[in-house]
């Protein structure tokens, strides 16, 4: 089945702006998410995910600003032009978010129910109507009892079931899309599977195209269909989830791969990687990994590298593509 | 279960400061019952018509133990008896307090509406506008307003208004033209009188909502659910109300009623100044002269005033904060 895109993302770049210093946290970025995919985006703290997820939504709230770039949305058009009107209904009707945080997601003063009435009067040209119905069934569908949780305040709900009820609220208006940020980083590890199950169940139930974060490469290895691997602001690699686990190109790939303690479900981390990030307000010319970089030469420190293919649906910006990859320079 | 335990544990504290104030006033040195028999003795009363004298003045016994004192003040006070005031003759405590309170309870009451509303608006649009002009001024005019005290405010609006501009009275609760009852004269000229201890109130009152206001509702406009409300494209005007205000506003209805307690306490200098016959005035009178039962009846019922507010904010914090509801 030939791919076919519904979210496009081309040189998108965004700013934020703290007193008189200026953090471009996403610049020139590229990506394209397929219907039906579940496209895993990886990357240290830090490193601009977070951000990109919002600009998706058009979050991205002054003095911060999307700098530049354009996002088109399927059937919709240009996302960065549509009115106030046009973006209250893209918003939730066709590209949902589940937050990081789900401690503090949820309106603390509001019952589930009361939260999703508010979301389907906000949206009277969305397809559902009857909120109280909509939930139940969304509820059932992330494995919760419907009569406790509807009535429920947030404080009363554990971290996984807020995580959940905040799953279910993403698909109440059935959106194409769903930004899932960490959905799993604040919580237990039986809890994380319990979301990961649920949300591999949603996918296959209503197809929807999910963009997963995380900087845990074990879960997009259990989940993700293709792998965009960000760093400093910019996709590194972006490939299949085979391409990219077994056939990294970027050197920076490589490390993160290498830091994985195992592809089979144990907790990975991003950890064993030597040094930071470059500082976002000062970035180095030339490549952005150069200072953490085995493969680095004169000319990572002058030309910034372009993403160029580097097989089937497979792409990397390094300008060192050609040597040999790194487990066996580390050998 | 908790609302029994802690309208328990509001009683008890009542009774306690009950029983504290009498014994406290009463170690305060020049006791008015030794003072009015001593006073009676001279003007040629025998000991024992002087006390006969005083016993009735006083409604209880005076002489023997303190602790037979203190019990007859309690049957009284289960009766509904404070006993009769010194300082005006013949008149029972309890009726004193009656008319004084309801002056009292006017102006605090229409002050702290009106100071929670400014505030409560001001801050609100301060927070939403943070960091523009509006904001600064509402922030440092709150902040200067705020360390005015109220009888500094009381004083020049007396003095400007009342005394040189001639555009509010002097004193009293209302005109003696007037016809007490419900009338358009009486009610007009209840406001005319209220105006200015009200105007005190409000002036160094509303500046401490505004900043309060401002910092609870900034706060919250930095939560994650604002944000999410905003993802989920919830419509405007339920942000704000459901989401904004519903939280920021929580805190704040404790500190409304609080704050009622130390509106009565500014009370007693307002009402001095303006010479306005409340509680406050009653208060201060009654401490000028000694007037041991009716300092103790406006005591009582001072500190009654503020536990039951107490009691009241915990009570609703309760129903508001799903949170701390069980
Ligand atoms: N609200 C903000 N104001 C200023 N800088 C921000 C803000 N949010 C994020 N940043 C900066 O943008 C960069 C990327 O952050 P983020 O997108 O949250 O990364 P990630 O999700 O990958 O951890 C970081 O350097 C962070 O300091
Ligand atoms: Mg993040």
């Amino acid at each position: 089945m030939d791919p076919t895109p519904i979210l496009q993302i081309e040189r998108l770049a965004v700013e934020y702006h703290t007193g008189r210093t200026v953090v471009r946290a996403v610049d020139q970025i590229d990506l394209t998410l397929n219907r039906g995919e579940i496209l895993g985006l990886v990357g240290e703290s830090g490193c601009g995910k977070t951000t990109l997820g919002h600009a998706l939504l058009r979050m991205i709230e002054k003095p911060h600003r999307i700098v530049g770039g354009r996002i088109w949305f399927d059937n919709l058009g240009e996302v960065l032009e549509m009115n106030k009107a046009s973006l209250s209904r893209y918003r939730w009707e066709h590209i949902a978010y589940v937050f990081q945080s789900a401690q503090n997601a949820l309106n603390p003063l509001l019952t589930v129910r009361q939260q999703a009435r508010l979301v389907i009067q906000a949206h009277p040209g969305g397809k559902y109507r009857d909120p109280d119905q909509r939930m139940t069934e969304l509820l059932r569908m992330v494995n919760l009892d419907p009569r406790r949780v509807l009535t429920a305040y947030p404080h009363e709900l554990s971290g996984g079931m807020k995580q959940r009820v905040g799953v279910a609220l993403a698909l109440m208006l059935d959106p194409e899309v769903i930004v899932l940020d960490e959905p799993t980083t604040a919580l237990d590890v039986v809890s994380q599977a319990t979301i990961l199950e649920i949300l591999r169940d949603v996918h296959q139930r209503l197809n929807t195209t999910m963009m997963f974060i995380t900087h845990d490469m074990a879960v997009v290895a259990e989940l993700a269909d293709r792998v965009a691997v960000m760093y400093a602001g910019r996709i590194v690699e972006l490939g299949s989830v085979d391409a990219v686990f077994y056939t990294a190109r970027h050197p920076y790939t490589q490390a993160l791969m290498a830091a994985v303690p195992s592809l089979d479900g144990r907790p990975g981390g991003l950890r064993a990687i030597q040094g930071h990030p470059p500082d976002l307000r000062q970035l180095p010319p030339g490549c952005r990994f150069q200072d953490r970089c085995p493969l680095a030469v004169e000319a990572c420190r002058v030309r910034e590298p372009l993403p160029v293919p580097v097989g089937d649906g497979h792409e990397a910006a390094c300008l060192r593509l050609d040597e040999p990859p790194l487990k066996e320079v580390n050998q | 279960m908790k609302i029994v335990k802690r309208a328990g544990s509001a009683l008890v504290m009542v009774f306690a400061v009950t029983t504290a104030t009498f014994f406290l006033v009463r170690l305060m040195p020049g006791s008015p019952y030794a003072t009015e028999l001593y006073q009676l003795q001279q003007q040629g009363y025998s000991v024992v018509q002087a006390e006969n004298q005083v016993r009735v003045l006083f409604g209880f016994a005076v002489q023997g133990p303190l602790w037979l004192q203190y019990l007859h003040y309690l049957g009284g006070l289960v009766h509904g008896n404070l006993g009769t005031s010194i300082m005006y003759p013949g008149e029972s405590v309890l009726g004193l307090i009656g008319k004084a309170v309801p002056w009292t309870v006017l102006i605090v009451c229409v002050s702290l509406l009106i100071c929670f509303a400014i505030g409560v608006g001001l801050g609100t649009l301060a927070a939403y506008l943070r960091g523009g002009w509006f904001d600064q001024i509402v922030t440092i005019g709150s902040s200067l307003l705020n360390g005015i005290p109220q009888y500094l405010t009381a004083i020049l609006l007396f003095y400007f208004l009342a005394t040189l501009g001639h555009l509010f009275p002097i004193g009293g609760a209302y005109s003696p033209a007037v016809h007490p009852g419900f009338n358009l004269g009486f009610v007009g000229s209840v406001f005319y009188h209220a105006m200015l201890p009200i105007l005190s109130f409000v002036f160094s009152g509303f500046a401490g909502w505004a900043l309060l206001m401002k910092s609870s509702t900034v706060s919250v406009l930095g939560e994650d659910f604002i944000f999410t409300a905003k993802a989920m494209a919830i419509r405007e005007r339920d942000v704000v109300i459901s989401y904004v205000s519903k939280n920021a506003m929580l805190p704040l209805f404790t500190s409304l009623l609080l704050s009622l307690g130390f509106m009565f306490g500014g009370s007693v200098y307002v009402e001095q100044v303006f010479n306005y016959p409340g509680l406050g005035q009653l208060f201060l009178n009654s401490t000028n002269s000694r007037d041991f039962p009716l300092m103790q009846g406006c005591f009582l019922l001072l500190t009654t005033a503020v536990i039951t507010a107490n009691f009241v904010a915990d009570v609703l914090y309760t129903r508001l904060d799903p949170r701390i509801r069980q």
